[in-house]
């Protein structure tokens, strides 16, 4: 098996994926049905060849892909991109297109800047289950934050249009969209990034918590996604706010995402 | 008026709109942390006068007093933390009983039978139960059950049709409370009720949590200890030693590191093995209070088990390898010895000479003395750049092809009261957000009078409607009811 297959399918689905972002735009542009199939396609396409770049690499390291950083965000994009099937799946609306695949191509882009060797050898301190509980649950968690945050993109993008006209999804769907993606994520995040995070620390480096970057990001992400909960149920936050709010917390994520490559610590696995 | 004034401030504290400024000051505390334990490096104190000179005075001075290379740490973050502790310790107690209650208490509707501001109900006569059921394709009968006057259901028939109700209710997941007045039946119906209590368990969970945390940082120890196969060395705060009997580097064929192992005994006071273990990384060893990880492991930084070194002389083909022990020559060539000096696994030269930069393999170098018939001649051998090794007056060269350290494990010992604390913490606040998150609660209330049924539901969820769940329970009513209720138990 060709040792860098994974690499030519992970770039593969990364032209696709930005092919379809740009149908996307155009179908919403011109409204074009043709548009919005050719979007589609391309996504479900890119899709497949994601994963079949994920299956390659699990199989060549016998591990899961999430030992590192470009492995751990090609897992979060995949899941990125599950999450828009799944809601096209429900929805039948092409159109949501718009809201994922923006998102999902920033996340790309970043993941083609990272160094892509394979390591066979998983390192002494991730060879513990943790690391399957404790990663996939981050990535899952992390992945339903990005679909919240491409809801308040569209949200602010499509502005005030009259609802019953346009092709977009109301604000009402928007907003329920990213209320329910927090709410999807938030015990995901709280029960696999903190809490099971914690606990292997605890079995790895001795420490529940440590103050590592990473920790602290992780931290600072959950009280930012806490408050908005809060916020919802005291019925504050809500349309335009709660929009520009996740993506602010994808911002987070992305910062905290990335300190690694800067900040070091116990978390610095490239 | 002290007593009120006081009560005053508890409803402020533990209002939901003081969390929110409580949880925005975490917030900012901790990110304002996270980048100031990024910007100043935490052994700043011990360099203040560098510091000063690239920042001035006053700047140093701040982030001394405010401990900024270590703000987790810090008076201002902890007192930080110990405020959201004690507002959150409040906010449990003032709200544990309604919670625990809403969880536990099922209330059915009162005399006046709050169900008419409920959005989703459905009301039915009990002539719409009896006769045959094809009558409904019969406008006649229609209308006639439309508009005619209601037939009342009798008395003793009502105990009846609200136990086919409730039966249906429990197969549903419901759990039903009644009250019986006279000809009336008023009940309510909870199903995921403990989602009322999924908050009130999760953030009980979150202080359990910091509590163990504060126990385990102000009772708890960490040491890291270092040691080479046949050291002892004794435990801090007890009769405790630890023997480490052996320590292996697994590699893979391919040259990566495989796993960090250390063999271990804990003996007693006597000296005594209590118990022997193999620890490795997320596997510690736990014993009498402590618990053992292997955490990293150094060389010594000047002794080697052996080098290999490739001997190529001149006028010869090919190269020889020799195998060198410490403090022990090897023969070359006739009349011509090898033997190993100093080594040094991370090879630096100050003004004073070489010495080790650190306890790894980045540079490794090793002295070699030669010896022939023209006297000794020393020169440094390195791994890693070869073109640096020593070019000799003999008629050869030398290359260091290998070298085996001698390695120190490295392990933490650390104790925490604290752990069980904090992980009971972590188990309450999981249960709290399953039960908080994945529970479905709705709530149904109904009254079964001899005029007619009332039934109307909802559902305690954002966005989650509870009208397909109204439709299958009046379908499931329509039903049990027509197979029940006949002519002879309506007038």
């Amino acid at each position: 098996m060709n040792a860098t297959l994974d690499i030519d399918l992970f770039w593969m689905g990364f032209w696709l994926f930005l092919l379809s972002f740009l149908l996307y735009v155009v179908y919403a542009a011109v409204r074009g049905r043709w548009a919005g199939l050719a979007a589609t396609a391309a996504f479900f396409a890119a899709f497949a060849f994601l994963t079949a770049g994920l299956v390659f690499r699990w199989t060549i390291s016998t591990h899961p892909p999430l030992s590192n950083m470009y492995e751990y965000s090609i897992t979060m994009s995949w899941i990125v991109a599950l999450f828009f099937i799944l809601i096209l799946i429900k929805y039948r609306r092409m159109i949501l297109g718009v809201v994922v695949s923006p998102l999902l191509v920033m996340v790309l882009v970043m993941t083609s800047l990272l160094p892509k060797e394979i390591s066979r050898q998983l390192m002494p301190a991730l060879q513990s289950y943790w690391f399957y509980i404790h990663v996939s649950l981050a990535a899952v968690s992390e992945g339903a934050f990005i679909v919240a945050a491409g809801g308040g993109l569209v949200y602010l993008v499509r502005g005030r249009k009259k609802e019953e006209e346009d092709l977009f999804p109301t604000t009402d769907f928007l907003e329920e969209l990213i209320s329910r993606s927090i709410r999807i994520g938030y015990p995901l995040f709280t029960v696999g990034a903190l809490f099971a995070g914690a606990v292997w620390a605890k079995s790895a480096w001795g420490s529940f918590w440590s103050w590592d970057p990473k920790e602290t990001g992780s931290l600072v992400v959950w009280l930012f996604y806490t408050l908005i909960l809060h916020q919802e149920i005291r019925g504050r936050w809500k349309g335009k706010k709660l929009a520009v709010l996740s993506l602010a917390g994808f911002l987070l994520i992305i910062i905290s995402f990335l300190g690694n490559l800067f900040l070091g610590g116990l978390h610095a696995y490239i | 008026m002290m007593i009120d004034a006081m009560k005053n401030t508890v409803d402020r504290l533990t209002s939901h709109s003081f969390a929110v400024t409580i949880i925005s000051l975490m917030l900012a505390a901790s990110a304002a942390g996270w980048i100031f334990s990024e910007l100043i490096p935490p052994d700043m104190p011990h360099r203040a006068g560098m510091y000063e000179l690239k920042w001035g005075r006053s700047t140093v001075r701040i982030v001394e007093f405010f401990r900024l290379y270590d703000p987790f740490h810090s008076f201002w973050y902890s007192g930080i933390l110990a405020l959201f502790s004690v507002i959150l310790m409040l906010c449990l107690i003032r709200r544990w009983k309604g919670l625990i209650a809403a969880s536990l208490r099922i209330d059915p509707p009162g005399d006046g039978g709050d169900l008419s501001g409920m959005k989703h109900r459905f009301e039915a006569g009990w002539g719409e139960f009896t006769g045959d059921r094809t009558h409904a394709a019969d406008p006649l009968a229609f209308f006639e059950r439309r508009y005619a006057r209601d037939q009342i259901l009798r008395e003793d028939a009502l105990d009846l049709v609200f136990g086919r109700i409730s039966k249906l209710l429990g197969r549903m997941g419901y759990r039903m409370a009644s009250d019986r007045k006279g000809k009336r039946i008023a009940f309510a119906a909870a199903a995921g009720r403990w989602q009322v209590s999924g908050g009130f368990i999760f953030h009980l969970g979150l202080l359990v949590i910091v509590t163990g945390g504060v126990l385990g940082s102000f009772l708890g120890s960490t040491e890291i200890l270092y040691g080479r196969p046949g050291d002892v060395i004794p435990l801090q705060g007890g009769d405790l030693s630890l023997v480490v009997e052996d320590f292996k580097i697994l590699m893979t064929p391919r040259g990566e590191v495989e796993d960090y192992v250390s063999s271990l005994s804990v003996s007693g006071r006597g000296g005594d093995s209590l118990v022997v273990a193999d620890i490795e990384v997320n596997h510690p060893l736990t014993f009498g209070g402590y618990s053992i990880y292997q955490s990293s492991y150094s060389v010594d930084e000047s002794e080697y088990q052996w080098a290999v070194v490739g001997v190529s002389l001149e006028g010869y083909p090919g190269e020889k390898r020799v195998r060198l022990m410490p403090g022990e020559s090897a023969v070359i060539d006739a009349g011509l010895t090898i033997e190993g000096g100093r080594f040094i696994p991370d090879f630096r030269v100050a003004s004073s000479g070489p010495y080790s930069a650190s306890s790894s393999m980045s540079n490794p170098a090793l002295e070699v003395e030669i010896l022939g018939k023209n006297g000794p001649e020393r020169g440094w051998l390195f791994l890693h750049h070869p073109a640096f090794s020593k070019r000799f007056e003999y008629p050869l060269r030398l290359r260091l092809i290998g070298v085996e350290p001698v390695y120190y494990t490295g392990l933490q010992v650390s104790t925490n009261p604290g752990a069980p604390v904090f992980m009971t913490g972590l188990l309450l606040s999981t249960l709290g957000l399953l039960f908080a998150f994945f529970t479905d609660r709705r709530m149904v209330k109904g009254v079964v009078s001899v005029e007619r049924l009332v039934i109307a539901g909802t559902r305690f969820k954002r966005g989650g409607g509870f009208a397909r769940e109204l439709e299958r329970i009046e379908t499931g009513i329509r039903k049990e009811l027509y197979d029940m209720i006949g002519s002879s138990m309506v007038t």
